[in-house]
């Protein structure tokens, strides 16, 4: 089946639209017109209706057709627009055209199995994000100073991120060992009298939507440092949300993800049973029995800004969660800085201290009182 | 309830006579049921205790009893003698409700206890305590046993001196002004001319100082204590110069001093009486007398020990006659009771224990020259090895001071102020507080540092404040620090170097700044001193009380002194090591904020937890249970961990002189001061 490259047009003036983070509403970069993502979703049906009828565009059908490169694994995407090449990897679902900029929807990957179930819209722009990355430089003393002058952001793009959501209701129980000793003398003899307990826990709680992004390319660490993510906010999966933005479909699948999910809400379960086992001079876990009901799992795409930022030669990435603004990313450290400042602090506490001894010693103390 | 168990006693007495029959054994003294009431049966037994005492010491059995229905007494009492007596020589004193009667048995109770005895002494003992039962039976007692003591000794004094030996005293023996023999030597220790010499020696003593001294040698006591023995051969022979002796040859009171040796079991007595008391106190006897002779006689050498006897008497009658007796005691007025000195000796003995500087005032109005008197008596008598002396007589007073602490704490001018404190009381006849304002002042200087010496130009305040600052200094550091000040000094340099070198300057560690009008200099003694006061703290020493001295500030001079001399004390090297540590401590303390900082730059990090995806509320336990698998114990030997106790020094008692003599009364009722021991 060929890959079909979703573009929506504008119905005024034709131009490629984009989906505006800040109004929700996808509008047209040209004649600043603006529809609401459902009325284009019905323009759009109608629109196809139409072309079933002008199925003899052969122009149209060139737009559709797409090879594999089976030697790389890449794709190569053809612009609706402009006729470019776009070259994309096999989870590549939307994309901007290098040539002509529109954006490009591959709308068979969110088809049958790689449908999302929700879609979070982005709320922050490009220019949020941008902000966003100039004031996680600040402050940060130890960030080389040349990395604020002369690093640049190589790379800005918008990107919904397949993650996949599990919820469950968690039933945990554990037994401890528990012990408790006391112990008193009679003069002659010491007594030390130890008690031993089986202590049994059970809970159970709900867990609603542990985000595991399900992206092979996005690292785990990245991703899970921009939670939290509001998911009261997320609406049902339109593809008219991807416009000016990059997706990209799951390459993880939700019985690998799980595994992370699992050990989140487990850890959890277990932290919060240990902390009942309070007044036992030892407790040590024994053994834990979880059971899961009520297993729920959603395919949901999560907005993302992700900044490549080029310094000396090595890119450093840096994400933004497109829906709260939190920008993440580790900067590099000016060793020579890191020196100074222990140098500095060191020399002051080093100062305090032989102040002190100094003190001391002209006190009378002889510098031994330290 | 002792009284009713001896009225029940006597009860059973009387109804079971032949129980009391039994009793006899060892009962001198029988009452009838009405007096019996009156003793507790352990005052009775104290009473046959007593006589049996005497019955077996003198062997005359000394009986009492006092039947009140009893009608023939003379009859009775013969019965009675009869029944109870036991021994050969008996004394039995019977008395009823009207009349008293005594019944002789035996030679010795014959003589010893004649009518005249038993009407006289004994009557007279007996009736001198009223009221008190017990102890006017005990009176009786005691006289008896006295009666029979000194017709013992009249036999033992006529046989020896009297009948027997009146003719055999040697020629050469030299008499006291009394006629009695000077040396009596019955153990013939001595060589008839060491002998003659010896008693020649004692007469001539004895005439000078108006006290006869007097050695006794005995081969062996009998039954008596060398003390008692002592007290009674001085008495019975008629001893003492300016006494009396009355018909039967006995003494009372007389000025004298005996010395008695037994060489049985090597006992010595010294029997003092009269002036003897009070010239031979027992810190005299005991301290002086005794180390002087007995040392001798531990090596037999008898001649030796007695001529050190004669000139140790010879030296504290001398002493005593100047005007104050050899003794312990640092205050002595002439006419003075013990009890009136006691609380000036005892402080004047606190400042001693406390500054170790004896504080002594000594006033006999008899003195011709007070100050010989002083400077001999701080030479060879003052104990105290630093001491203050103050001798009032007849030509005023002298006071001395002797002993480097002593003398570097009363100069010249502290002599004077002292001096000054106490004239006018003298002039006033007021001894009293002459002597308290003395030992006010001595205190006041004794307890003062007196390290700065500043030729009245110092105020009291200052002087003693800049006294305490170096006293501190030198409790705290153990160097001590003078400050001397003579305007009229020609080179301060000469006036530090020689005090410093005039036996002054006890301390080991010293340092001496002399100062004048214009300058100061520094003298330096002791390696501890030195050490700390090298020649460029000096410079810089010297360099700040100069400051004071040409505008006449010496208390400002002190007060430098002192402070500089603080510093250069309390000046100590850096400890570099402690101050390496704090300072690479401090680095590494350092690198602490420098890491918060790194981390600031790390914003990745994987979640490990769901916390926050956790449905609000929906946490619920469903079990919650503590089951109890087992209780074990253990036993271990309990260690009883020692704490060491702390002081708890407990002191050891010594024997402590408040001056004077102690006396007691001898047989013949003469009193009696000396002591004994064994040699």
């Amino acid at each position: 089946m060929p890959q079909q490259l979703l573009e929506y047009r504008c119905p005024a003036c034709g131009a490629s639209l984009q989906f505006d983070s800040g109004s929700q509403q996808v509008v047209c970069p040209y004649c600043d017109s603006s529809f609401s993502p459902q009325d284009l979703i019905d323009y759009d049906s109608f629109l196809k209706e139409d072309a079933k009828n002008e199925t003899s565009d052969p122009w149209s059908k060139d737009a559709e057709r797409w090879e594999k490169d089976e030697a790389t694994g890449l794709n190569v995407y053809t612009c609706a627009a402009c006729g470019g090449e776009v070259l994309g990897d096999d989870t590549l679902a939307s994309a901007r055209c290098p040539f002509c900029d529109n954006t490009v929807i591959m709308k068979r990957q969110f088809t049958g199995e790689w449908k999302p179930d929700l879609v979070l819209p982005f709320k922050m722009d490009k220019k949020a994000a941008q902000d966003a990355f100039r004031k996680h430089l600040h402050g940060k003393k130890l960030l080389p100073n040349a990395f604020r002058s002369e690093s640049c952001i190589q790379e800005i793009k918008g990107i919904y991120v397949p993650f996949w959501l599990f919820s469950s209701e968690v039933s945990t129980s554990m037994r401890f060992k528990g012990t408790t000793s006391r112990s008193w003398t009679d003069g002659r003899y010491d007594y030390v009298e130890t008690s031993s307990y089986a202590l049994l826990r059970a809970a159970t709680a709900q867990f609603n939507r542990i985000p595991v992004d399900g992206s092979e390319k996005m690292d785990d660490a990245l991703m899970d440092s921009l939670e939290p993510f509001d998911f009261s906010e997320a609406v049902d999966f339109q593809t008219a949300y991807l416009s000016g933005y990059f997706s990209d479909r799951y390459d993880v699948d939700s019985d690998i993800s799980v595994a992370r999910a699992k050990t989140r809400f487990n850890k959890t379960m277990e932290g919060r049973l240990a902390a009942t086992t309070g007044g036992f001079s030892s407790v040590a876990a024994e053994s834990t029995t979880v059971s899961e009901r009520n297993n729920k799992r959603e395919y949901a795409l999560l907005p993302v800004w992700l900044l490549h930022v080029k310094w000396k030669d090595q890119l450093y990435t840096f994400a933004m969660n497109g829906q709260t603004g939190k920008l993440v990313g580790n900067l590099p450290l000016d060793k020579g800085r890191l020196w100074k400042f222990s140098l500095l602090y060191g020399g002051i506490f080093a100062g305090i201290l032989g102040g002190l001894v100094l003190l001391g010693h002209f006190l009378g103390c002889g510098g031994g009182c330290l | 309830m002792k009284r009713l168990f001896s009225v029940l006693l006597i009860a059973l007495l009387m109804v079971f006579p032949v129980l009391s029959a039994q009793a006899e054994d060892g009962q001198y003294v029988y009452l009838d049921e009405e007096l019996g009431v009156l003793f507790t049966s352990d005052e009775l037994n104290a009473l046959n205790a007593r006589a049996a005492e005497i019955a077996e010491t003198r062997g005359v059995g000394v009986y009492y009893f006092n039947y009140g229905a009893v009608e023939d007494l003379p009859s009775y009492i013969e019965e009675f003698a009869a029944k109870h007596v036991v021994e050969d020589n008996a004394l039995v004193f019977g008395l009823n409700a009207d009349y008293y009667y005594f019944l002789q048995i035996g030679p010795i109770a014959e003589e010893a206890l004649n009518d005249d005895v038993c009407n006289g002494p004994i009557m007279d003992a007996y009736r001198s305590v009223t009221g008190d039962a017990p102890r006017k039976l005990m009176a009786y007692l005691n006289a008896a046993d006295d009666a029979i003591q000194a017709h013992e000794i009249g036999e033992t004094a006529a046989t020896a001196t009297g009948e027997k030996d009146a003719e055999s005293v040697p020629e050469y023996i030299a008499l006291t002004a009394g006629g009695k023999p000077t040396l009596v030597d019955h153990a013939k220790l001595l060589t008839d001319s060491q002998a003659e010499a010896l008693s020649k020696r004692l007469q001539t003593i004895g005439d000078a100082y108006r006290c006869d001294v007097v050695i006794v040698t005995v081969p062996s006591l009998g039954s008596k204590t060398s003390e008692a023995y002592a007290d009674d051969y001085f008495d019975y022979n008629g001893y003492g110069y300016g006494a009396t002796p009355d018909a039967n040859g006995t003494t009372i009171n007389g000025d004298g001093v005996l010395l008695l040796l037994s060489m049985e079991d090597r006992d010595f007595a010294i029997s003092t009486s009269g002036y003897g008391i009070s010239a031979f106190t027992d810190y005299g006897i005991q301290n002086y007398l005794e180390s002087e002779f007995l040392p001798y006689l531990r090596d037999n050498d008898y001649n030796g020990g007695f001529s050190a006897f004669a000139n140790a008497c010879e030296f504290l009658l001398k002493t005593a006659r100047e005007g104050v007796p050899y003794d312990y005691r640092r205050v002595y007025v002439d006419g003075w009771t013990d009890s009136q000195l006691l609380s000036y000796n005892d402080r004047a003995e606190s400042v001693a224990n406390q500054y170790d500087v004896g504080i002594y005032f000594l006033e006999n109005l008899a003195l011709t020259d007070a100050g010989a008197f002083c400077t001999d008596f701080i030479k060879n008598r003052a104990f105290d090895y630093n001491a203050i002396v103050l001798v009032h007589g007849a030509n005023g007073f002298s006071i001395r001071a002797a002993g480097a602490v002593a003398n570097a704490k009363f100069t010249n001018e502290m002599l004077n102020a002292v001096a000054d404190a106490v004239e006018p009381y003298f002039n006033a006849n007021d001894t009293r507080s002459a002597l308290t304002a003395y030992m006010d002042k001595c205190i006041a200087i004794v307890s003062d540092y007196g390290h700065v010496i500043a030729n009245g130009v110092l105020s009291d305040e200052a002087r003693s404040s800049g006294n305490l600052r170096l006293k501190q200094l030198f409790e705290e550091h153990g160097i001590a620090l003078y400050f001397l000040y003579d305007a009229q000094a020609a080179d301060p340099q000469t006036l530090a170097t020689e005090f410093l070198s005039g036996g002054t300057v006890y301390e080991e560690n010293a340092v001496v700044l002399g100062a004048n009008a214009s300058g100061s200099a520094v003298s330096v003694k002791g390696d501890y001193a030195k050490e700390k006061f090298t020649e460029k703290r000096i410079k810089k020493l010297r360099k700040e009380v100069d400051a004071y001295l040409p505008e006449g500030n010496v208390e400002g001079a002190v007060n430098a002194f002192a402070e500089r001399s603080e510093k250069i004390l309390t000046w100590r090297p850096v400890n570099w090591l402690t101050l390496a540590i704090s300072v690479i401590a401090g680095l590494l303390f350092g690198s602490v904020p420098a890491n918060g900082l790194k981390r600031q730059l790390t914003s990745v990090s994987k979640q490990t937890n769901a916390e926050r995806y956790m449905e609000p509320a929906s946490f619920v336990m469903t079990q919650n249970a503590n089951i109890l698998l087992g209780t074990k114990t253990s036993r271990s030997v309990h260690v009883v961990r020692t704490e060491s106790s702390g002081g708890g020094r407990s002191g050891g008692g010594g024997s402590s002189f408040h001056g004077g003599s102690s006396t007691h009364t001898s047989s013949s009722g003469g009193t009696h001061g000396g002591h004994s021991g064994k040699f």
